[in-house]
């Protein structure tokens, strides 16, 4: 059981090399995400809405005028790293982490995408469950003592 | 996301920190309702609930044991969603190369 939980819960990271700076690269991939965001291919409204970035929010509008906000921008340091709060088409309560790098290659900037948190909430709920029995003991441990 | 729908509702049963209780408890190994019931401050009919969302989204499966019903964990609600979660992170940053390299800017 161990082991193959481990082969499914490392986090996806993927990479892009891009023959643009990385001040280009971060003012693209965060200005002009609704030029180059696949909306065809996923998006909460279909092909016809569109993504900006607002304030620290990403958000998506319908045709029809709905707004859906797909992630919260926690970090935001231009032009090397970018950090959101990532919950498209879900509740933010479940949101998971996407982390962008931009890094220097050469005359090129290789953007790596690190998206974490899905793969480990049911181990995290274990830890945070296991501080608090942690707490619980040595509440438990005093009114002993104190007895 | 349009093809999101299927990865929202495992995210989605995987946000209620009941059901993640439940999933903890089902990795120690098949268990019936009753058993997951006995360590949980909720209902059989609660916890009956959360199984029903955990098998629609793939991270549970349910078996008939003679009188008993047993549920464990099913790891391919997990894979199918880290095989989801790389081939939509490749579509989304090929095409931001794409655009990025084809802009004049």
């Amino acid at each position: 059981m161990t082991s193959e939980t481990n082969t499914v819960s490392a986090p996806v990271v993927r990479a892009v090399h891009v023959a643009r700076s990385r001040e280009d690269a971060f003012r693209i991939f965060t200005e002009d995400i609704g030029a180059w965001w696949p909306m065809e291919s996923f998006s909460v409204f279909g092909a016809t809405a569109r993504v900006a970035v607002e304030g620290s929010d990403i958000a998506e509008h319908s045709a029809e005028g709905e707004r859906t906000v797909w992630a919260e921008i926690v970090e935001s340091d231009p032009p090397r790293l970018l950090v959101l709060k990532w919950h498209p088409g879900t509740d933010p309560a479940t949101a998971t982490t996407v982390e962008v790098a931009f890094a220097d290659d050469g005359d090129r900037t290789r953007v790596e995408l690190t998206h974490s948190g899905w793969e480990t909430l049911g181990e995290r709920a274990m830890a945070v469950r296991q501080s608090y029995d942690g707490g619980w003991l040595q509440v438990l441990e005093r009114f002993v003592a104190a007895g | 996301m349009l093809v999101m729908a299927d990865t929202a509702a495992v995210l989605t049963a995987l946000g209620d920190p009941t059901r993640r209780a439940v999933l903890e408890r089902l990795r120690g190994g098949p268990r019936s309702v009753g058993e997951i019931v006995s360590v949980l401050p909720v209902s059989q009919s609660a916890v009956s609930q959360h199984l029903r969302v955990l098998r629609e989204a793939g991270l549970v499966t349910d078996r008939r044991e003679g009188t008993r019903r047993l549920y464990r964990v099913d790891l391919d609600g997990l894979t199918a969603l880290r095989a989801y979660l790389d081939g939509f992170w490749d579509t989304a940053l090929e095409s931001f190369q794409r655009y990025a390299e084809g802009e004049n800017a």
